[in-house]
């Protein structure tokens, strides 16, 4: 058995709030990848959240642990239980250096499981980077199918490409 | 459409001080697969640089610009932080690597924008390395960044005071 990738979508987005990838997520796959090689802020973290058929899930169901690792200072643990969206899974404070997001998203089409996933990210800053390894899951079993990223900054430009991942 | 191509692997099959796994030359993501990397002197490191085209060849970048933060996981004792700014390299897992039969060292790494000329150069990390004084797995969990807008083609897997003796490394782009 081997494993393949397939692109399902590019997205990018220019001084937006939010993006969305709609219809993303199908019975196709179970296992998707998620890369970001842009994440640009003037000073600013990304976070997502899933959608489903009504838009975007905002309720109080979204678990993470996220370990904050700085090149430059110490390292942090935040835990968040009950919130209303995944992260960070970036940061940026220097405008147009790239970015770099990796997300493992597990069962999100599955309506009869809770949706999970993994991501790592080299974050973008001025004094080093602060790179992220972390957990998370959609306490709500139903069908997602799709994926929302968010900040409480201005995004000046993000770039997501969202693959599937099947065995043959 | 597979998205996964192969772009590059290298298979050591006798000594040498370095492998560059170069072969980066757009703008998609890649990325960097190395299993079963062995050396030949117990105690004995590999670290990591990026590289770039310097007069037709891929040359190791050496600039105190590495910053990097890994978690080092280890079976045998606290977790360490692995954290520097302003460095000339990464070392794997901040370990001295086992040389003995049946230890070696593995990586997943993702590169991103190594093409781009006016962005810094990224991986995030993964590896797994067998430490010669724990006598077990240590392994890195973090990323690092290469804090010069410049383009880079790859990376170099470098042995501080041995040789490389074997292993695989291959490289993928992930195609758009």
């Amino acid at each position: 058995m081997s494993t393949i990738l397939e692109l399902i979508e590019t997205k990018t987005a220019t001084s937006v709030s939010n993006v969305s990838i709609t219809n993303c997520f199908s019975a196709d796959y179970d296992a998707y990848k998620v890369i970001l090689d842009t994440i640009d802020f003037a000073n600013g973290g990304l976070n997502f959240r899933l959608m489903n058929a009504s838009g975007v899930v905002s309720s109080s169901h979204y678990d993470d642990a996220v370990l904050l690792m700085r090149s430059y200072g110490v390292f942090g643990e935040n835990k968040t239980l009950s919130g209303t969206e995944f992260g960070q899974i970036g940061f940026s404070d220097l405008s147009n250096k790239g970015g770099a997001t990796v997300i493992d998203i597990y069962n999100p089409f599955n309506s009869s499981l809770y949706t999970a996933a993994n991501w790592q990210n080299a974050g973008v800053s001025s004094i080093g980077t602060p790179a992220r390894k972390a957990i998370g899951l959609l306490r709500v079993a139903e069908s997602h199918t799709g994926i929302n990223f968010l900040s409480s900054a201005t995004i000046l430009n993000i770039r997501a490409r969202v693959y599937g991942v099947k065995a043959t | 459409m597979e998205a996964i191509e192969q772009v590059k692997s290298t298979t050591v099959t006798s000594a040498v001080s370095s492998v560059i796994m170069d072969g980066v030359t757009t703008d998609h993501v890649y990325m960097l697969v190395g299993k079963g990397i062995t050396i030949n002197t117990d105690t004995a490191y590999l670290h990591t640089r990026f590289t770039k085209v310097v007069s037709g060849a891929s040359q190791p970048q050496t600039a105190a610009q590495y910053d990097f933060a890994n978690l080092i996981l280890k079976p045998d004792g606290a977790f360490e932080n692995f954290a520097y700014p302003s460095r000339t390299e990464m070392y794997f897992a901040n370990s001295p690597i086992g040389a003995s039969a049946g230890e070696s060292s593995s990586f997943v790494y993702y590169l991103f924008n190594f093409n781009n000329s006016s962005q810094y150069s990224y991986i995030t990390i993964e590896d797994n390395v067998f430490n010669s004084t724990s006598s077990t797995a240590h392994g890195s969990q973090g990323a690092m960044q290469y804090g010069v807008a410049e383009a880079h083609n790859g990376i170099v897997i470098t042995g501080d005071s041995t040789t490389i003796t074997g292993g695989t490394i291959t490289l993928y782009k992930i195609n758009n």
